[in-house]
């Protein structure tokens, strides 16, 4: 469960942000994320998984590839969207969850 | 657009037992199915979620009428949809086999309640249903639409998948 | 006469039946393209045919329908698929989907069964979570060749998923660490191993569990999800033991709220990339 005061520090980066379940599983489904800037689309929407899953320890899903950045892009079909993610380890879950988002969006820099 | 009906047999097995059941005074019963969405090509899906009967003592007596319920049976149903995000589509049974018809009844009564459920679920579809012992139609409030449209296709899903159509 | 008229043990109204179900077949390969061909030849009304692919030499030894002159074009998949099945019966109502079937949401949300004839554990998990999403069949096919001391082992496996009822998970086919493996990219590297003929076997299985989940022909059929196993090497498919194993269990990783329909109603739909020809 992610605390109200870490869905709040989220809101920072996005338009908004809310837990989402499937399967048992908890995400976070950020609404309008804003990208680093010049990065193309300079705007998201997005879902933080704050749980290990599939070998990596957190992993952040995008609603569109962004141009020119990050590696072995993949599709993912996921709380009935379509997303993207790429190959990006190592981002601890035992960090706050914008400490998180800050460390993915850290390969748009 | 296209309105398909999709539940997996087990919940209509339930809501037709509850359905039989007999009242006090009512000649039927009736309830409420909880209900999902989806988006499909040139429409959208129904799936039939979760079954809410009325509770015996939220029938009023009314002669003239199958069945007939008061508000505390429609502030139930209002609260199942303020808790959780899902339709509220009315059911009640015509236990005959073979495509069952609304009334000018239920129609009519319909169309005064149905529409309540947007006070609490606006971006959501509600509507009315009528089973039969192995039939099922509906009718769907559907968000923006003025008119409540007939729900065209129905599919009941387990190890024999059923799918039938019914001209609007 | 019809020409459906060899197969009316399947009920009088099998016919309509068929021409009214709606198939969607995602990967259109070695297994889909048998899968497509035999709905074709059974009378499904309605395709959905899903693959981004362009036919090479490298597919020729497998893809039913694929000619020489497609391999000199390069022809979308499903164009050879569409050809085929047009051939067979030119009534057929073909959706197009040129494209990763998770461009097109839209189409495969409205399904009456979908055949997964994919490549890898993280399809397959991801098409079985949409099939529980919105209660459809889900019907798998794959085939494998590894190395063993007597030489090669062929086998593959034929899933029928049923909404409500045991999941690829619980037969313990998809599995936390493939699905890691899977994503980290590790595993087995290059071409797999595909040849036709177990692709025959599984595809025709799993176009008769289709037939019989739409028309059972007798009274005794499974009530639940199945896993039947092939082995190539003794020729043989047969029921799992996971599935008597299993008998009784209630699956616990779909059913839920949050796991049916569409948990962003009312958000923009996704891009659908479908044509109907």
């Amino acid at each position: 469960m992610t605390s109200d005061e870490e869905i709040l520090e989220l809101t920072a980066l996005c338009r908004g942000a809310r837990e989402v379940r499937q399967g048992g599983e908890v995400f976070v489904y950020l609404q309008g994320l804003r990208l680093p800037r010049g990065r193309q689309p300079s705007e998201v929407d997005a879902v933080l998984c704050l749980h290990a899953r599939e070998g990596y320890s957190t992993r952040l899903y995008l609603s569109a590839i962004v141009s020119g950045c990050g590696s072995n892009w993949s599709s993912v079909y996921l709380l009935d969207r379509h997303w993207h993610t790429w190959s990006w380890q190592g981002v601890s879950a035992n960090q706050r969850a914008a400490q998180v988002l800050a460390a993915h969006l850290k390969a748009f820099q | 657009m296209k309105l398909n009906f999709k539940a997996h047999r087990s919940l209509i097995v339930r809501i037709q037992e509850d359905l039989r059941r007999p009242h006090q005074f009512a000649f039927e019963r009736v309830g409420f199915v909880s209900c999902r969405f989806g988006v499909i090509d040139h429409g959208a899906l129904v799936l039939a979620h979760d079954y809410h009967p009325v509770a015996d003592e939220h029938y009023e007596v009314d002669q003239s009428v199958g069945a007939r319920f008061g508000s505390a049976a429609i502030r139930s149903a209002l609260e199942i949809a303020i808790s959780k995000p899902v339709g509220i589509f009315h059911v009640h049974l015509h236990d005959h086999p073979g495509v069952p018809r609304p009334s000018s009844v239920d129609s009519r009564e319909w169309a005064k309640f149905v529409p309540n459920f947007w006070h609490v679920r606006p971006e959501l579809p509600h509507g009315a249903l009528i089973l039969s012992s192995d039939r099922i139609i509906g009718r769907c409030w559907y968000p923006g639409l003025i008119r409540p449209v007939a729900m065209s296709r129905f599919t009941v899903v387990d190890s024999h998948l059923t799918f039938w159509r019914v001209a609007r | 006469m019809s020409w459906l008229a060899r197969q009316s043990f399947l009920g009088p109204e099998s016919e309509f039946v068929l021409r009214d179900s709606h198939a969607l077949i995602a990967g259109l390969g070695g297994g889909g393209s048998h899968v497509a061909q035999q709905l074709a030849h059974i009378g499904v009304g309605h395709f959905d045919l899903c693959d981004p692919g362009r036919y090479e030499e490298k597919n020729h030894n497998r893809t039913v329908g694929g000619t020489h002159a497609d391999i000199r074009a390069q022809s979308p998949k499903v164009e050879i698929a569409v050809r085929m099945i047009r051939a067979i019966n030119p009534k057929a109502r073909i959706n197009v989907i040129d494209d990763i079937w998770q461009n097109a949401l839209p189409s495969v949300r409205g399904c009456d069964a979908l055949f997964g004839c994919v490549d890898g554990y993280t399809q397959r998990d991801q098409l079985e979570t949409l099939c529980r999403r919105f209660l459809v069949p889900y019907i798998d096919i794959g085939m494998d060749v590894n190395d063993a001391e007597c030489g090669y082992v062929l086998h593959g496996q034929v899933i029928l998923s049923l909404p409500g009822s045991l999941c690829m998970r619980c037969f313990n086919f998809l599995r936390p660490d493939l699905l890691a493996n899977e994503a980290q990219g590790y595993g087995h590297a290059g071409a797999r191993p595909q040849v036709i003929w177990p692709n025959g076997v599984l595809a025709s299985t799993a176009v008769g569990l289709f037939t019989q989940l739409i028309l059972p022909w007798h009274n005794d059929v499974p009530a639940s999800s199945l896993i039947l196993d092939y082995d190539g090497n003794r020729h043989t498919t047969t029921l799992s033991p996971r599935v008597a194993a299993l008998s009784g269990v209630v699956c616990p990783h779909f059913g839920g709220l949050d796991d049916t329909g569409d948990p962003f109603w009312a958000s923009p739909s996704c891009r659908n990339k479908a044509k109907t020809i």
